[in-house]
């Protein structure tokens, strides 16, 4: 709230933009870290270049915000406009990005827990772009299937078969891998 | 429900958005088919796992969020004229300038009514109480003047006699603690009195519009030029000072 009471504090701040900012701020940023966790991902961007694409993105919903609607889902206004950002990246620069397939863990985390879960990514990033987002969306961060449907402008059916296949390539993907993973599927 | 169709459905069916019929089928196809069900149990760890992978470690966002509320905070210079500071002082000054504009309209108006009653009282007193006899009447002392009074407009008299009226003298007087020069005019409607004194740079116009003196039987009407200010005052029914006026301010 520190952000909020020193926009308040601005001479030169809109009253209307003031409450604006407040409610950006309340229903929008805390989104951020979602919107980080997607772009770092969806494309196995480094943290600097999915930094960028969810700072353009939270910039042009501040830049829009007088078009979302307050009630609605914030976190899926968000979410489009960032596919529709990277979209437009990635028809601008037709690149592709190589995932790595041991992304680096924290320190933090326990030697188990780093296995299952770069075991997990590895699997993830070997899926195809289309296969993960569908995956990212529903199951990370819990979109509806119509939600996602809208965002990436596809039906509903389209969604839930690619989430079949990708469901299935990753219990494919896990099986052929010597660890927990594998003997549990 | 077949094998195929359970497939077809399942992902609806794990996010929890199928309706509760579409629920019951399933459920009552997974009790009688281990293969399904055991695609359904290995598809809820596939999830769990992924879940587990991607949100077991928050991405700190914080230099993001650091750069957008900077943004946010960031006002163009064109939106600062409509910021609130600066609204704040265009609504006090819009106050103040009504304030004022209604207060100055008030005044003049005020001024020019007072004028226009000493006017009528001048011209009563002088003309019809007093009978004053500090005249400079037509000819040699009406010349000496308007030569002392008014030099650089050598033709007023002639300029501000009204339509088919005579010059018959002139004095000054004082209206509200200021000279005029108070010219009397023989008309076929009566006596008119042009009471009249050089305007000052920046002064307000009178307000257009008669007075009537009602206990004197009085008309007065203000008048302002570019270089005149001046009121006509007349016998109230009988003479248009209004009429007068409009002359001397168009010849003016």
């Amino acid at each position: 709230m520190m952000a909020v009471q020193q926009i308040r504090s601005l001479a030169f701040e809109l009253p209307m933009a003031v409450d604006r900012a407040v409610e950006f701020e309340n229903v929008a940023l805390p989104h951020a870290a979602s919107l980080l966790r997607y772009a770092m991902h969806i494309d196995g961007r480094d943290k600097p270049e999915a930094e960028d694409l969810v700072q353009e993105t939270l910039l042009a919903a501040w830049r829009n915000f007088s078009q979302f609607q307050t009630g609605t889902n914030c976190k899926a206004w968000l979410f489009r406009i960032l596919i529709n950002l990277r979209y437009k990246q990635l028809r601008r620069t037709s690149r592709r990005h190589e995932v790595p397939l041991e992304p680096v863990e924290s320190n933090l985390s326990q030697p188990e827990t780093i296995s299952r879960n770069a075991e997990m990514r590895a699997a993830f990033a070997r899926l195809s772009p289309e296969h993960r987002e569908v995956m990212q969306l529903a199951v990370v961060e819990g979109f509806e299937i119509r939600e996602i449907g809208e965002m990436l402008r596809i039906p509903a059916g389209t969604v839930m078969s690619r989430l079949s296949r990708a469901r299935t390539q990753l219990r494919t993907v896990l099986k052929a891998v010597p660890s927990a993973h594998g003997e549990a599927l | 429900m077949n094998c195929d169709q359970i497939k077809t459905v399942m992902p609806r069916y794990l996010a929890g958005e199928s309706d509760q019929g579409e629920a019951v089928a399933v459920e009552e196809h997974l009790a009688n088919c281990n293969q399904c069900a055991a695609d359904l149990e290995a598809d809820r760890n596939v999830d769990t796992w992924l879940r587990e992978a991607m949100l077991h470690e928050e991405p700190d966002a914080s230099a993001v969020i650091r750069h957008v509320v900077a943004h946010m905070e960031h006002v163009p210079w064109w939106r600062r004229p409509f910021a609130v500071g600066m609204l704040r002082f265009a609504a006090v000054s819009s106050v103040l300038l009504v304030a004022f504009v209604i207060g100055r309209g008030v005044y003049i108006h005020q001024v020019a009514k007072g004028i226009a009653v000493a006017a009528a009282h001048d011209h009563y007193m002088d003309l019809v109480v007093l009978k004053r006899t500090d005249w400079a009447y037509s000819g040699q002392s009406s010349a000496e003047f308007m030569q002392n009074n008014f030099p650089t407009t050598p033709q007023l008299v002639t300029l501000i006699t009204p339509a088919g009226g005579t010059f018959e003298k002139v004095r000054l007087c004082s209206l509200k603690g200021t000279h005029y020069a108070h010219f009397v005019f023989r008309t076929p409607e009566g006596e008119v009195s042009v009471f009249l004194r050089s305007k000052t740079p920046g002064e307000p116009a009178y307000a257009p519009g008669s007075l009537h003196d009602r206990s004197n039987g009085l008309e007065v009407a203000g008048f302002s030029s570019p270089v005149f200010m001046g009121a006509v005052v007349g016998q109230d029914g009988f003479v248009h000072t209004g009429a007068i006026a409009a002359q001397e301010q168009r010849v003016l």
